[in-house]
């Protein structure tokens, strides 16, 4: 029991190690770019949807609900590593997804632009980033697992799609 | 007493110099006081509506104490102003910078501001990062009242919705990102449906504004709730945006009880529209507050001969989308879509190929809106709209890009509607009888539009009573009457018109003289027939009740029927309906038919109904009805 106990404090310990080292590390580059760092779908925990479930049966009409407040589920992400402009991208793409994917399969649209705003990406650049995310999205559409992914996979694809074409615009 | 007075007028010959100076200068505190009290500041409408007071010693209707600086919730208006100026001159705590009296209550001090412009240089100099970062009021171009319409798929959103949303200066930037400010009650998770109703309507609930991008709203109810959004840019000066922003600011997160008929999303929403000069749009009705209610005299107010409204603009809901992209597709297109639905491969085929590309991209937006509607993601794979759905996307990946436009065929500005409250008076010739009807809201089979659910019917509280030979008897009570028909529906595939309806109140059990009122539930559904004319709808159900038990007759019946609607022309409706009731315990010779037959001629948006019928219920009547929208 003893040596579970010292294991799993050792495991603690090394964890906090990581962390501090990530912290550290991405103090250093923080002029870097949105996105640029790790993807915050898979290091932030950003998983839940936010919209209540339809109140069928409620007579009240306007119920409210907090909005922007997709649950961070995973207590170890650093506020650096998900920083709000990153987190702020995920979001939108995972509760805007069908809108985004369709509009990017059309070649423009408000929500893909709204996501290229969030991005800060510059005017002249639109054009291309929306080219090379059709081409990368056209090959991950055309799989048959496509069908079959979750939302948050998608959503996470996405993400990973739109940052490596700005990266290379 | 000497120096009360001396000092008295000392300030007056003060004031009087602050009133006729052409240059501003600094004041102290307790001078900005004795002006804001002379100038009876602490009584002017706007102040009071600005803490929430809806007459001069009522409480406010904020219940969140830190909204007030000085004690009884707004009791004492003038006690709130004097605490508020002298909040203003407080010297700013570098631990806590937003929690200074001029960070916290930005309305109030943008309005105080601009009746005592000397405030502008006497005040100390206080950094809001905090609201800096929310309101970005260099970034605001303008405000818009924002219009969700009701659908009957959800009862929740039966009337509509309003928020308000900052409009950003810069056009190129997509309006989602744009802050909205909603009003809800809050309510939790997993809410029992009977305290839930009750808590609504009789207060048991805590309300608030709350904030959020407004593609949350968008998505939320344009995509899940399948509801149309109108937007409505209020014709506000650059100070009257400042203004809003500043009291919306200061109502943020304080909490309200809430009532649903009456002091809900549309009365709040109201009070902080009607802060501004020459603007009152809160609805005059005590017992209700209806969001079009709202919606309408928003939009016929006037200033200086100026609309309230400087813009109006249409954000159709998923739902609208699929069909005005389809009924927007030519015949040809039409028929491949078809095709398409019924078989998928065909956009690999020889034939598809061929289609002109501005064609192909017509048609394949239209079916990416009709597999989104039907697919049910969570399915996956197993239901086979979603692998429909990719082959379509993943085709529209493989052209070309290139948008496409479409005509909006189907939106009628709920503005334009009629009035939501009803009340007529008829006349039977036949049992030389009068009829009387109120309906506080909202629309019947005949009379839907304007963001109502065409053909639908939604009541509350309707009042139906007769004077035959001098005797006053109230024909039927209805407590709630909904009556849904999927009459918009394209007839595609799986957009089948649907039916159901759901009745509580009470009624004569026939027409009968004698007939007795008795309590009445029912519930029924069904389907429509669309393979009629277009101008015609009919639905056939099934259905199931309960009434008071009588020697005679059981409580339980069941019952088919069908309503058929047919629009003649722009202003003439006719609807009828049969319904058969069995009461199946009894077996004795009280089963009954029921049927009824009603036109109805008014001009579109007329405040005027004019209405001819004929009903039978063992006993006949006919009715010529003259009803007015209020």
């Amino acid at each position: 029991m003893k040596d579970v106990k010292t294991l799993l404090l050792s495991g603690m310990l090394a964890s906090c190690i990581v962390a501090s080292a990530t912290v550290n590390a991405e103090e250093s580059k923080s002029m870097k770019p949105v996105g640029s760092g790790p993807n915050p779908f898979s290091d932030c925990g950003i998983g839940a949807a936010i919209f209540p479930k339809h109140k069928v049966g409620a007579v009240i009409s306007n119920v409210i609900w907090d909005v922007g407040t997709t649950a961070l589920t995973s207590a170890t992400a650093s506020p650096e590593t998900c920083n709000g402009k990153s987190v702020e991208t995920a979001q939108f793409i995972l509760e805007s997804y069908d809108n985004l994917i369709e509009e990017t399969a059309q070649g423009s649209g408000e929500h893909l632009t709204a996501l290229m705003d969030i991005l800060s990406i510059e005017e002249a650049q639109r054009d291309n980033t929306v080219a090379q995310l059709r081409n990368k999205l056209s090959h991950l559409v055309s799989s048959n697992d496509y069908t079959s992914d979750d939302k948050v996979s998608k959503a996470s694809s996405f993400y990973s799609a739109i940052i490596a074409s700005i990266v290379t615009a | 007493m000497s120096y009360y007075v001396q000092n008295k007028y000392r300030h007056c010959i003060f004031c009087f110099f602050l009133f006729f100076s052409p240059n501003l200068f600094a004041i102290t505190q307790e001078t900005a006081q004795l002006v804001a009290v002379r100038s009876n500041l602490h009584k002017n409408p706007t102040w009071l509506k600005m803490l929430g007071v809806r007459h001069y010693g009522d409480k406010s209707a904020i219940t969140s104490e830190d909204f007030f600086l000085a004690p009884g919730r707004g009791k004492s208006p003038k006690a709130e102003l004097l605490a508020t100026l002298e909040g203003f001159y407080q010297a700013q705590s570098d631990k806590k910078p937003n929690s200074h009296a001029q960070c916290k209550f930005k309305g109030r001090l943008f309005w105080l501001q601009s009746h005592i412009p000397e405030l502008t240089i006497s005040l100390p100099e206080i950094y809001c990062p905090e609201f800096d970062a929310w309101a970005n009021l260099s970034n605001v171009k303008s405000i818009s009242l924002v219009y969700v319409t009701g659908f009957l798929g959800n009862p929740a959103s039966y009337y509509g919705h309003t928020l308000i949303k900052l409009n950003s200066k810069n056009q190129k930037i997509s309006q989602l990102k744009d802050l909205s400010v909603n009003f809800g009650a809050k309510v939790g998770d997993n809410e029992n449906m009977v305290f839930y109703i009750l808590k609504g309507l009789f207060g048991g609930y805590q309300a608030r504004f709350s904030d959020g991008d407004y593609f949350y709203h968008t998505l939320n109810y344009g995509e899940n709730e399948l509801r149309d959004i109108w937007e409505y840019e209020l014709n506000l000066s650059n100070a009257e945006v400042q203004l809003t922003i500043g009291h919306l600011w200061e109502l943020k997160d304080k909490e309200y009880t809430y009532y649903f008929t009456n002091r809900n999303c549309a009365h709040r929403m109201a009070e902080v529209i009607s802060i501004h000069d020459g603007i009152d749009v809160i609805p005059k009705t005590s017992l209700w507050s209806m969001p079009q209610s709202f919606l309408q005299l928003t939009t016929n107010a006037k200033r200086s001969n100026e609309s309230f409204i400087s813009n109006v603009s249409f954000r159709p809901s998923r739902q609208s989308v699929l069909y005005n992209r389809y009924t927007d597709l030519d015949q040809n297109e039409k028929s491949i879509f078809i095709e398409i639905i019924k078989n998928i491969n065909f956009l690999t085929t020889k034939g598809f190929n061929e289609i002109e590309l501005v064609k192909k991209h017509r048609i394949l937006d239209a079916l990416i809106s009709y597999f989104q509607f039907r697919r049910d993601p969570e399915k996956k794979e197993k239901d086979l709209f979603n692998i429909k759905y990719r082959k379509v996307l993943t085709t529209r990946f493989q052209l070309p890009p290139g948008t496409t436009e479409y005509k909006i065929k189907y939106a009628e500005p709920p503005h334009k509607g009629r009035k939501p409250s009803y009340l007529s008076a008829s006349y039977d010739p036949k049992n030389e009888s009068y009829g009387f009807k109120i309906r506080p809201a909202y629309y019947d089979n005949l009379d839907s539009s304007f963001g109502h659910v065409d053909g639908g019917y939604l009541s509350m509280a309707e009042l139906d009573f007769k004077v035959t030979e001098g005797n006053f008897k109230i024909q039927e009570f209805t407590l709630v009457k909904v009556e849904n028909v999927n009459k918009l529906s394209t007839g595609l595939p799986g957009d089948k018109g649907n039916y159901w309806s759901i009745y509580a109140g009470g009624r004569r059990d026939s027409l009968n003289r004698d007939a007795k009122f008795k309590p009445y539930g029912q519930v029924a559904t069904g389907f429509s027939i669309r393979k009629i004319p277009k101008n015609a709808y009919l639905g056939l159900y099934l259905g199931a009740g309960l009434t008071q038990k009588t020697p005679t007759q059981d409580a339980l019946f069941v019952y088919p029927g069908f309503v058929g609607l047919l629009n003649i022309s722009e202003s003439i409706d006719i609807v009828a309906k049969y319904e058969y009731h069995e009461f199946v315990l009894s077996g004795r010779d009280i089963d009954r038919h029921s049927s009824k037959i009603e036109s109805r001629y008014s001009t579109k948006s007329s405040s005027w109904d004019f209405r001819l019928g004929y009903e039978k219920n063992i006993s006949e009547s006919f009715f010529i009805r003259l009803g007015k929208y209020w």
